[in-house]
């Protein structure tokens, strides 16, 4: 019989603070966005849409990302966490970073503020990395899914190096090429190599384990590794010395190629389901699946028709308030409460009844966090195809009311207390 | 788990088994007895349970809250016992180990 130890949870204060200070970020966003129906006929390099993507990438997805992760790796990786105060320490300079380079492109001050701004968030993320790092080195268990999630947080790093410098190149020109072109390749360091990895790390650990499925198409998670990471490279090299050319679309079809084995791996997990009933929590993370989709379909027009600015709108909301933001509403439910009631419970399970973790927020809103938030989607693309001012007013208003259930979840999950 | 009707420890195991089906795993909502979490109960004369368990995914991060209840249950059901649970991954947990009433709660069909 083989043995392991089981003291695997991560402290609260390891995970919390994320998970709170993404949720209000979350709020943020929308409301932003509410404010910015305008900024969806302008150019994509304007402030009022340079705040909402590093909003989005950062406040909101990069901070829950973070705070799930340090709470997964334990399971994931078999092992306890490197350290917490460190993950807190990452914490504090992430928020700190975020607030002001966030509030610097709101004002569109681009000067020594938001050089200290991305300093911040670069210490942050090295801080992440070696965390990831040492918890990856002391587990024994080697596993496809700690390639992803090692590889995502160096290209965060990556991702993180790039904005550092095109901040500064704000102030005193650094590189020679056009920053639009350099821009380009850290979205894409960051959505393909920090979002995609990491998602794909975790995702493809916790959809089998939620839906009781395993894929019978397991084996295809390696070449998915090595052909979206290979493509990126790629990508990321040739674009940085010759900038966006016909290659370009070769080394696309190389990442979604990758994307499309991960797709192909979800769909063999859903297919071989012995848990049939599928939960809200679990439709919307495979919605998130569906977006990921829609807005890969979107890449060639934007190689080839840079100009087409609906096109570049809808792929990016697609990514952040498609896929990225609707796998973290469904996964969000799946995670929190059940470290809260492990704190809150975990002395006192067999001496007295408790409440399930489900118990912990109002199950029945999911739905309703569902429902709202689909038909905020579907208006906010067809407003940006249509370039409709009024649904581009009213989608955000549905996303708002989204942001708010999810807010009072979030936080009376937080702040649950025993009554016993 | 089965009880052998022959063992020693017969109606204390039973007691014990009992006493653990109001033990829930808290992400899937169903005792650890049907689940099949539970894989040995051992009483020893110097007054000592042993329970050999799995959890159903290594790493569990539930197991601590999982191991306490086990604990604490057997504590409030045999009070002058001194009890030690035994967390194992081998043999792996699987749902064919799983009661019928546990797989038509999760509304698993196979």
């Amino acid at each position: 019989m083989s043995t392991l130890g089981i003291k695997n949870t991560p402290s609260m204060k390891a995970v919390i603070p994320f998970y709170g200070i993404a949720a209000i970020s979350f709020l943020a966003l929308t409301i932003m966005l509410f404010f910015s129906a305008d900024a969806f006929n302008g150019d994509y390099t304007q402030e009022n849409f340079l705040t909402i993507v590093h909003t989005a990438a950062l406040g909101w997805g990069t901070m829950i990302i973070f705070g799930a992760t340090f709470q997964l790796l334990p399971v994931i990786f078999e092992t306890e966490l490197y350290s917490d105060k460190l993950a807190f320490t990452t914490f504090l300079f992430l928020l700190a970073g975020t607030i002001i380079l966030v509030f610097n492109f709101w004002i569109y001050s681009l000067g020594t503020m938001m050089q200290i701004g991305s300093g911040l968030i670069l210490i942050s993320i090295i801080l992440y990395v070696l965390n990831v790092i040492f918890t990856a080195r002391k587990s024994e268990k080697s596993s496809v899914q700690k390639y992803f999630i090692v590889t995502s947080a160096i290209w965060l790093l990556v991702t993180s190096i790039i904005g550092v410098l095109l901040v500064s190149n704000f102030s005193s020109p650094i590189f020679e090429q056009d920053p639009t072109q350099i821009l380009k390749l850290h979205a894409h360091a960051g959505i393909v190599g920090w979002f995609l990895l990491l998602i794909i790390g975790v995702g493809s650990k916790l959809f089998p384990m939620f839906l009781l499925g395993k894929s019978s198409k397991e084996k295809l998670l390696k070449p998915s590794y090595f052909l979206i990471n290979a493509g990126l490279l790629l990508f990321l090299t040739d674009g940085f010395i010759y900038g966006i050319t016909y290659r370009t679309l070769i080394y696309t079809i190389i990442i979604i190629a990758g994307i499309i084995l991960f797709l192909l791996f979800i769909f063999g997990v859903f297919k071989n389901r012995l848990r049939k009933k599928i939960d809200y929590q679990m439709k919307q993370s495979l919605l998130s699946m569906l977006f990921l989709l829609f807005a890969i379909i979107h890449v060639p027009v934007l190689i080839f028709k840079p100009d087409k600015l609906s096109c570049v709108f809808v792929y990016g909301t697609l990514i952040f308030m498609g896929w990225i933001t609707s796998i973290i509403l469904g996964m969000t439910t799946k995670t929190l409460p059940f470290i809260v009631w492990n704190n809150v419970y975990k002395d006192i399970v067999g001496k007295t009844n408790v409440p399930m973790p489900k118990q912990l927020y109002f199950d029945k809103w999911i739905k309703w966090q569902f429902v709202i938030y689909l038909f905020s989607m579907i208006l906010l693309i067809i407003g940006i195809k249509l370039n409709s001012y009024l649904l581009l007013k009213s989608a955000p208003i549905l996303m708002i009311i989204v942001a708010i259930i999810y807010n009072i979840n979030v936080f009376k999950i937080i702040f649950h207390k025993s009554k016993i | 788990m089965k009880i052998n009707k022959e063992d020693k420890f017969f109606i204390e195991k039973t007691k014990a088994l009992k006493a653990l089906s109001f033990v829930m795993d808290p992400e899937l909502e169903v005792n650890i007895v049907d689940l099949g979490l539970v894989y040995e109960i051992n009483f020893f004369d110097n007054k000592r349970i042993h329970v050999v368990m799995t959890f159903s995914t290594p790493g569990c991060p539930l197991g601590e809250s999982i191991e306490n209840g086990v604990k604490n249950t057997l504590a409030e059901e045999f009070p002058f016992y001194e009890i030690e649970v035994e967390i194992v991954f081998e043999p792996m947990w699987a749902v064919e180990m799983m009661s019928d009433s546990a797989k038509q709660q999760l509304g698993i069909t196979e």
